[in-house]
């Protein structure tokens, strides 16, 4: 599922506890939802993965995934700055980034939307509501919305 | 051959047209110089203009020309003339005479700018131009010179000229000319007239005018300016204005004359005198104006002059005829006032104002404020008089009044009025009146009597009368005085000589008779004073003196005497007399001893002793000596063993006059004398000694001094003050205080101690105040000493106290710092501990979602792999999570209420409790639950944070009423007064909010526990939670400045309330 190179890759997930990113790939797996996943453990693994090493603003993408999930507390560079580089990227734009956090602070509420961040979710400890909230995720971003080209 | 001659027919033809030209050209010159001769010659427009059509025929070969010369309307033909031959002409001829134009010479007129000649711009009927053929050698010109059109010329040309530019010119040269000359001539008539007109009204005028050179000489003089200063023409004209301009009046003039010519002014006016040929002075009124040329530069004056001589002097006989008037007013005592109905104003003069004691600088009153003055009792009868004379029902007016004076006092005036001028109704709009002042007048008129009422006064005056007995035929007779002085109507006449005994006292007619008989009998004058009565039975003190008057035969013929009344002189000795017996007998009653002296001065002038002149009972009781054995004596002569220091303290007074008052033992009679010394009369050496025996209350003031030394030992200041502030005494120590204060002994405080002295006197009560001098401070203790009305201070060191005091402000400040400087350190810590709180909350979740996470996923994919304990605990450890995740959310929660600022706004709460609802609804899907929502007012506050208190109220009141069949939950808001629980210590009208539940409610004993964070009144097995939605409860409703209270009992169900904005809320 992960690391294939050869497949396009469709969601990439930005999250540093393994254990989130076990769970939330099984969350997806549960729902069918078989794309692939591209799994990067801090921000700026996050930015050489969409940016290569270029740092233009105006630079094209080297990958451009259909969905971003993006944690903000990330070691190296955070979730934010990632946001604020994606979406003001022309290509990164079009990207639709949702912010799946343990934060529910306000603050990182606002800031995020201002960045134009497409969904703000927070990781429910419940694992039932984690699931259900993966499959709307899903549903809804790779399914239904339909991004242009 | 071709070659040559062609030419020469052609260079013929033009040398013959050149020729042709130059006797055209020539014929030309002349033309315009006859012209102009003419001209010059011709004085009036007919000949001018007739000349000019001649030498256009005549000279200039023309077939014809005419001029016509039209009046301003432009149409009108004056004067016209015309040459050449009549059966052209004949016809336009006609038309001239008739002061006809042809219709196109007219519009040619009236149009600006070059007149068309030729052909069809001047051909009309009648007019020549149509008969000369061709047309083009006919040319019009208009005469005229700057926009005045004068007429129309207009001459044909003969045809062997032809159509030749020159003579088109030579026409407009000549038309200039006749135009000019026409001008020339209007000009000259126009001068003409003016100057006509000038010389007339100059030589003619009533009012003197004059042409005056730069220099001041007369150009031009007329004959009204002669008349009046009597000069011929001819002599005024060899003199300068300055030479019969009077001496006081020529600086002012040549003032004026110099600001013309200097173009400050064009024009002067001024009233002045001339000195006439006769040597009288004539005031003129004089008007000078400046005549310059084109460039500004002054040519001359013109004067005009007119004389004003009879004016003034009628101006200065007004002016004289009015301060006679005045004169004689104010010696009459009599003053104008004038009452003015336009403005309603009466003025007075300064005499009438000066009669009733105002100023002459008085402004003008209004009528009705000078009628106020008139004195009560007089204004009906003034009034009336003056109503009756003012509307035309009496012939005059003329009262008596009293008017007040300013000073309050009355004056008796006598008033007359005169209607001056009157408005068109007969009401009078200007009223003159005399005031006269009778209390005045009745002086006045009494100086002006006869002799006899002048010596009549004059006794009355001195309080005289005087009388005359003829021996023989025994006639008394008696001055006005005497009837006066004896109270005898003049008109009784004197009593015979028989009965004038009767005038005394019957005590004294016999030293009278005695007197007479001697004085008829001897000669000899007598001088006695008699008592007599009056007719009133007033009693007289007379002096009565008799002279006689010796008949030819040396025999007394008659006695001629005086009475004077000496009534008020006698009774003043009299009543010197008693003074001195109550001087007498005062001084003897005194308890003081008294004594008067007599300065001894040895040979040298030097004060060596004193005499007794007299002594009171006081002194001879002190002293034990009697007045009658002292007096006379010398003061060695009654105490041989008097100390000198007593003649030379009584000597100082004695000869200095400056009174002394001293204390001092006298050895004679063993005693302590207070004495005080002086010397009553400016040049006389005797001295009086007023003195007591002070032996007896030395001694108690020796007492009081030690006592008083007590102060004085007092290491503390004591002071004594007076009302104003003065320092009366000091003490030793107070001095500091003085010293301090900067006053001086005697000095006056400073301004805010004399406040507190008046204060303590005032309310006469004691009060401190404290002060600071250097090092030490005092408390100062003023005490009113009331019916002294003095103020005693006594300070108090009370430096220790003070220095306690600020060591205890200084701890206090120290204090109050250090809880500050605490606070700062204790917000700091609680906002890290806040961030704390957070950031562990959040940590916390993501293991939790772990251990929930893959605890479901064993349950759901490893079900079948478990036993039914080990469900049982995957059951126990996704409910642990779950317990944590919640109170993690409830204390962050808690945590955020507490760290942000509520937003305050205005809004519905409904909305806001139907969401709650709602929300309530979808958690307790099983409960059966009602709502019973009332009036919920819109509030004022942050509604995402009050949201969260009904959260947790409802929630609360939802879950402990789950046990309830039906849990009924009654939400609502209502006046405190009015709600389920009201809070006595809120204001009645506050809105509250409500819940109310019927639920489990909770023991009372623990409800101070409810609010706080973790804190649970129900085991988690009864009721799940977490302890912590109350706490945010209170939290949310202190930040909003409210508060929230509540009332439960077991098994009884719970009420929660709340209000926000107390502070607000309150009156």
């Amino acid at each position: 599922m992960t690391d294939r190179p050869d497949a396009a890759v469709e969601i990439l997930l930005v999250e540093d506890n393994a254990r989130d990113v076990d769970l939330t790939l099984r969350a997806f797996k549960r729902h069918n939802l078989a794309n692939t996943i591209h799994v990067v453990h801090d921000g700026a693994e996050a930015l050489a993965y969409l940016f290569g090493d270029s740092e233009e603003t105006d630079a094209p993408l080297i990958h451009r995934p259909r969905l971003v999930l993006l944690d903000l507390h990330l070691p190296k560079v955070g979730g934010i700055e990632v946001l604020r580089r994606v979406k003001a990227n022309p290509q990164g734009q079009l990207i639709p980034v949702v912010v799946l956090t343990a934060s529910n602070r306000e603050t990182d509420m606002v800031e995020s939307y201002q960045l134009g961040v497409n969904s703000y979710i927070q990781k429910p400890v419940d694992f039932n509501q984690f699931l259900e909230c993966v499959r709307k995720m899903g549903f809804y971003w790779l399914l239904l919305n339909s991004a242009p080209d | 051959m071709s070659d040559a001659r062609p030419p020469a027919p052609a260079l013929e033809r033009q040398l013959e047209r050149a020729r042709a030209r130059e006797a055209r050209a020539r014929q030309m010159l002349q033309g315009i110089r006859r012209l102009h001769e003419v001209m010059t010659r011709r004085s009036d427009p007919q000949g001018l203009i007739e000349s000019a059509c001649r030498c256009l025929v005549d000279d200039l070969d023309y077939a014809y020309a005419w001029v016509a010369l039209v009046a301003d309307d432009g149409d009108t033909v004056t004067a016209w003339a015309s040459c050449g031959p009549q059966e052209v002409l004949g016809a336009l001829r006609a038309r001239l005479a008739a002061h006809d134009l042809p219709a196109c010479m007219t519009a040619a007129l009236r149009h600006k700018g070059p007149v068309a000649a030729g052909t069809a711009a001047i051909t009309c009927a009648g007019c020549p131009m149509v008969v000369v053929q061709p047309a083009q050698l006919g040319v019009a010109q208009r005469l005229e010179v700057e926009e005045t059109v004068y007429g129309v010329l207009v001459a044909c040309l003969p045809q062997a000229l032809g159509d030749d530019p020159d003579e088109r010119s030579l026409l407009s040269e000549l038309s200039v000319e006749l135009s000019l000359g026409l001008h020339h001539l209007a000009t000259r008539a126009a001068m003409r007239e003016s100057e006509t007109l000038y010389r007339v009204t100059f030589d003619r005028a009533a009012l003197g005018v004059a042409h005056v050179a730069l220099d001041g000489r007369w150009l031009r003089v007329n004959q009204a300016l002669c008349d009046i200063v009597g000069y011929s023409r001819e002599e005024l004209l060899t003199k300068t204005f300055q030479d019969i301009t009077h001496p006081d009046d020529l600086t002012a003039d040549l003032e004026h004359v110099a600001r013309l010519l200097d173009g400050q002014a064009d024009r002067y006016a001024m009233e002045k005198r001339y000195l006439r040929r006769d040597g009288s002075t004539v005031w003129i009124h004089l008007t000078v104006s400046i005549v310059r040329d084109p460039e500004g530069a002054p040519l001359f004056f013109i004067s005009a002059v007119e004389d004003i001589d009879r004016r003034k002097r009628a101006e200065a006989n007004a002016a004289e005829l009015r301060e006679r008037l005045r004169l004689a007013m104010e010696s009459a005592e009599e003053g104008i006032w004038e009452w003015d109905y336009d403005t309603g104003l009466v003025s007075f003069d300064p005499v009438t104002l000066a009669m009733l004691g105002f100023p002459a600088t008085f402004e003008p009153q209004p009528g009705e404020w000078w009628m106020s003055r008139v004195h009560p009792d007089d204004l009906e009868a003034m009034s009336h008089a003056y109503a009756a004379y003012t509307e035309g029902r009496a012939e005059r007016y003329a009262v008596e009044f009293r008017m007040r004076r300013r000073d309050g006092g009355y004056t008796w005036v006598a008033s007359t009025a005169q209607i001056v001028r009157r408005y068109p109704d007969g009401s009078p709009r200007l009223v003159v009146g005399i005031h006269r002042d009778i209390n005045a007048r009745q002086v006045n008129e009494a100086a002006l009597r006869s002799s006899r009422e002048l010596l009549a006064r004059a006794e009355e005056i001195a309080q005289m009368g005087s009388w005359a007995y003829d021996v023989e035929t025994q006639e008394v007779t008696w001055s006005d005085g005497l009837f006066h002085l004896l109270g005898i109507d003049p008109a009784e006449g004197p009593p015979a000589y028989a009965d004038h005994e009767s005038v005394f006292l019957p005590e004294d007619v016999a030293r009278e008779r005695q007197a007479v008989d001697r004085a008829i009998r001897e000669g000899t004058p007598y001088e006695i004073t008699l008592r007599t009565r009056r007719a009133d039975g007033a009693l007289r003190h007379c002096i009565v003196r008799g002279e006689a008057v010796r008949g030819p035969a040396g025999r007394v013929a008659r006695l001629e005497g005086s009475f004077q009344d000496i009534t008020e002189r006698w009774r003043v000795q009299q009543a010197l007399r008693e003074r001195e017996a109550e001087s007498r007998a005062m001084l003897n009653n005194m308890l003081n001893a008294f004594v008067l002296f007599d300065s001894v001065y040895d040979e040298s002038g030097r004060f060596v002793s004193y005499r007794f002149v007299t002594i009171n009972k006081a002194y001879e009781r002190i002293t034990g000596v009697l007045n009658d054995e002292v007096r006379g004596k010398t003061v060695h002569e009654v105490w041989p063993a008097t100390e000198p220091s007593w003649i030379e303290k009584y000597g100082e007074v004695a000869t200095t006059g400056v009174t002394q008052t001293f204390d001092m033992y006298h050895d004679p009679t063993k005693k302590l004398y207070h004495c005080t010394v002086y010397r009553p009369w400016p040049h006389n050496r005797r001295f009086c000694v007023i003195f007591e025996d002070i032996t007896e209350s030395d001694r108690a003031r020796k007492e009081i001094a030690s006592l008083a030394r007590f102060p004085a030992e007092n290491p503390y200041p004591v002071l004594r003050l007076s009302a104003e502030g003065m320092v009366l005494y000091t003490n030793e120590a107070g001095r500091v205080l003085l010293e301090h204060w900067q006053v001086a002994d005697q000095g006056k405080l400073p301004e805010t101690w004399c406040e507190s002295v008046r204060d303590a006197l005032c309310e006469g009560t004691a009060r401190v105040r404290e002060t600071r001098v250097g090092q030490v401070d005092y408390d100062l203790n003023l005490v009113p000493v009331l019916p002294d009305g003095f103020v005693n201070v006594y300070g108090l060191d009370v430096s220790e106290r003070v220095r306690a005091r600020e060591r205890q402000n200084r701890l206090n400040e120290e204090l109050e710092a250090r809880v500050r400087a605490r606070t700062a350190e204790l917000a700091a810590a609680n906002e890290e501990l806040e961030a704390f709180a957070y950031s562990v909350s959040h940590d916390l979740r993501s293991p939790l979602r772990g251990i929930d996470g893959y605890a479901h996923i064993l349950q759901q994919d490893y079900a079948k792999a478990l036993d039914e304990d080990g469900r049982f605990v995957l059951v126990q450890v996704r409910e642990s999570a779950r317990d944590m995740g919640r109170l993690i959310d409830d204390l962050l929660a808690y945590s955020r209420m507490g760290r942000r600022a509520p937003r305050m706004t205005y809004f519905q709460m409904s909305p806001i409790m139907e969401r709650v609802i709602q929300e309530l609804n979808a958690a307790y899907p099983r409960q059966r639950i009602e709502f019973i929502v009332g009036d919920l007012p819109s509030a004022h506050g942050d509604p995402a944070m009050l949201e969260h208190v009904w959260l947790n109220l409802l929630d609360n009141a939802a879950k402990f009423s789950r046990t309830r069949e039906v849990s009924r939950i009654e939400i609502g808001a209502r006046p405190n007064a009015q709600c389920p629980l009201p809070n006595p210590e809120l204001p009645e009208n506050i809105p509250v909010y409500y819940v109310r539940d019927n639920g489990v409610g909770y023991d009372a004993r623990y409800a101070d526990k409810l609010f706080q964070v973790f804190q649970r009144l129900h085991g988690t097995n009864e009721f799940e939670g977490t302890g912590i939605g109350l706490a945010i409860v209170q939290r949310v409703v202190r930040r909003h400045g409210g508060t929230v209270w509540s009332q439960g009992a077991v098994d009884q169900g719970a009420t929660f309330c709340f209000a926000l904005n107390i502070e607000g809320e309150r009156p």
